[in-house]
């Protein structure tokens, strides 16, 4: 037999992989978008000494998630997860330490998208008697959201690429998949070249999406 | 040179700075009901930072202003001064509206939305009420027909009519105005003057920013010249404009002129 | 207390010697990258529409997929196409060719940034394309591309743990040789954590020190 025709006896295993990937992934943004929000909220918060404390601990996070790499972070999470709740998935447990980390850069989206709001449209607010927090929920959110959305689109094409690290604590997403399958076949580089491609498809699929998004935003 | 006797804004002893650098020095000014003042001057001169501190998008570094009643005072480090004008300065923005130079409609939301934004979500206004005012206020401006439009569908001095409507909404009693036909290509100043022209005409209390010196001499019943953070000239437009008494005044008016 | 000392003694040498050939890789493959990207970017700015067109697939292959597996292609590719290399310089590589796909397009949109009056005015005095692209566009863009450029530099030195998998001997897999060691795996990735996370900060405040002095020039 072939080795191509052996690769698509094994499509389905294959594709089965890729929902996982896929379903990691959308379950990691959306809890990462929480994350990042609260994140935005309690980094814009007073100057009291409880809020400066809260601020400083987001801020330790944030600076950490981006400034170690995400396979440490991953380790890191597993061990910590082993200790807190034994009885997890390596699915779920997956999901949290991709969303632990996306979090982290979601909150630096959001507060590029808030800086990124003309800072007299929140004066005008101002001007007509707005208090801060109707200026919160009725000019900056609205718009920090269709500011950002490119970008939360290429985050979730970043943790697309981040998740084959999961591999590596057993959750059995496309590159797990395949290298289970290149272990029972001792077919090797061909399986990597079929997720490449797997991966590419999705990912080119996704930055159209955020070249899309850029010309919609710029043309309104 | 008043139209009524009645001081609705009164300035006293006002200091602005920022660090080192004295943006405003000690300014006293009465403004009476239904007075159209023009402050004019150079660029840098302090003018729009006046104007600011009327309704406290800038904090006081020292001195006092009365609006309407209404007390802020300069904060001399004190945290609870400071609250105290947070207070205040909700009540001022409540009874004086502002236009800004850059428009600063809010882009997500249409022409009318941007009207009726104020009297619902501030005033608690029922939005059909709210519309109804609107629209008016836009045909008023000459903007009805584009109700449903988005701000970036606009022309700069339609936006800027935009804006008047919407600060009217708020049924202020008095309005700043903060240079706001200078972010506007010539051939968009005139429908902008027009419409404060025809405020002026109903006796609106107006305290425009502006360099144009046609609208100031033919408009406003007051103008002050300022630099340096000072009001060097205080009158009717016929004394500031004829017979200024300081020297930075004629410097400035024979520079303009010969433009 | 005294465990933990007794656990960072055995740890702390062998971090420190996958440390510096973290260090060793990422300096390896951000100037290989440098090259690499910069001549990628000039082909995006080529005339020639093929040309223009290898540097684009180049491009898109490396952003579009993930690098571990690319990491691992390289692994298992490398060698049965005849190139017997060390894990290190096949990592080296990878890092290489993967980096240089974000350095061209920071490169590019840098130098696009730059209004066509400037290069047009080069051409009005009779410069040539390198004359041009060297002593007008790319000094300009120094400004522009700094930042970016520090971001895949952070980006480049965390991306060496994923190295881990083809057995390159830097910090991560120095950690986990420590943990077979100690038993202690979550204390030893958390000092390893520490270490990258030190590695970032530094590198972020030196170049927010020369952002700043470029910054100045440039007004």
């Amino acid at each position: 037999m072939g080795t191509v025709e052996v690769i698509f006896q094994y499509m389905p295993l294959l594709l089965k992989g890729l929902r996982y990937t896929i379903l990691v992934s959308i379950e990691a943004i959306i809890i990462a978008l929480c994350i990042g929000m609260l994140l935005t909220v309690v980094r814009m918060g007073g100057n009291s000494l409880p809020s400066r404390i809260v601020k400083t601990i987001a801020n330790v996070y944030i600076s950490f998630v981006r400034g170690t790499p995400v396979l440490v972070q991953i380790y890191i999470i597993y061990q910590a997860l082993a200790v807190i709740g034994p009885n997890l998935s390596s699915f779920t447990s997956g999901v949290i330490a991709l969303s632990l980390n996306s979090g982290g850069f979601m909150a630096e989206i959001m507060r590029g998208g808030i800086t990124a709001i003309p800072k007299g449209q929140i004066e005008a607010g101002y001007a007509i008697g707005m208090s801060k927090r109707q200026i919160w929920t009725r000019i900056i959110l609205p718009q920090v959201f269709r500011v950002v959305m490119p970008q939360l689109t290429s985050e979730f094409i970043n943790v697309i690429k981040v998740s084959p690290m999961l591999s590596v604590v057993a959750v059995v997403e496309l590159t797990r998949t395949a290298q289970r399958l290149v272990n029972s076949t001792y077919i090797t580089i061909p399986f990597y070249i079929t997720i490449a491609i797997i991966y590419f498809i999705v990912c080119a699929l996704l930055e159209e999406l955020v070249k899309w998004q850029k010309r919609r935003m710029l043309a309104k | 040179m008043s139209k009524s006797e009645n001081i609705v804004i009164s300035v006293k002893n006002l200091s602005k700075s920022y660090g080192e650098l004295d943006v405003l020095k000690k300014i006293d000014m009465d403004i009476y009901e239904g007075q159209v003042v023009t402050i004019i001057g150079p660029s840098g001169s302090g003018k729009s930072t006046f104007l600011r501190c009327l309704n406290y998008l800038e904090t006081l570094t020292d001195g006092e202003i009365s609006i309407f009643g209404n007390t802020l005072v300069g904060p001399k480090e004190s945290k609870q001064a400071a609250k105290d004008n947070e207070k205040v300065a909700k009540e001022i923005r409540k009874n004086v509206g502002m236009v800004f130079q850059q428009f600063n409609l809010w882009p997500h939301k249409t022409v009318l939305e941007n009207v009726i934004e104020g009297p619902v979500q501030i005033k608690k206004v029922k939005k059909e009420e709210a519309i109804k005012k609107a629209e008016e206020l836009l045909e008023k401006v000459g903007m009805k027909e584009k109700a449903g439009a988005l701000p970036t569908q606009l022309s700069g001095g339609q936006q800027q009519r935009v804006a008047i409507a919407r600060a009217l909404a708020m049924e202020p009693k008095a309005i700043l105005f903060d240079e706001p036909t200078s972010a506007l290509d010539p051939e968009f100043v005139n429908e902008v003057l027009n419409v404060m022209k025809e405020l002026a005409k109903e006796g609106m209390t107006m305290i425009v920013v502006t360099h144009e010196m046609g609208f100031a001499a033919e408009v406003s019943d007051r103008v002050c010249f300022m630099d340096g953070g000072y009001v060097l000239e205080d009158g009717t437009p016929d004394e500031v404009f004829k017979n200024p008494k300081t020297d930075r005044a004629k410097q400035f008016f024979s520079k303009i002129l010969n433009v | 207390m005294e465990e933990f000392l007794r656990i960072a003694e055995i740890t702390i040498p062998l971090l420190m010697q996958g440390l510096v050939v973290t260090i060793e890789i990422s300096v390896l493959a951000i100037i290989f990258s440098i090259i690499v990207g910069f001549l990628i970017c000039c082909m995006c700015l080529s005339k020639n529409k093929l040309v223009e067109a290898i540097a684009r697939v180049y491009i898109k292959i490396f952003r579009c997929t993930p690098f571990m597996v690319q990491v691992y292609l390289a692994y298992y590719g490398l060698p049965s196409l005849g190139l017997k290399v060390s894990a290190f310089w096949i990592g080296v590589a990878v890092m290489s060719a993967y980096n240089a796909a974000y350095i061209a397009v920071i490169f590019e949109s840098g130098i696009r940034s730059i209004p066509k009056g400037q290069s047009e005015a080069a051409a009005a005095i009779g410069m040539g394309y390198f004359k041009t692209l060297f002593r007008i566009l790319l000094p300009q863009t120094v400004g522009v591309i700094i930042p970016p450029l520090t971001g895949q530099f952070l980006q480049t030195v965390k991306d060496t743990s994923i190295l881990s998998i083809i057995t390159v001997t830097e910090l991560t897999m120095m950690t986990k040789k420590a943990i077979g060691v100690t038993f202690a795996p979550l204390f030893v990735y958390l000092l390893a954590g520490a270490l990258y996370w030190v590695i970032n900060i530094g590198i972020e405040m030196v170049t927010k020190k020369i952002e700043k002095k470029n910054k100045l020039l440039s007004i």
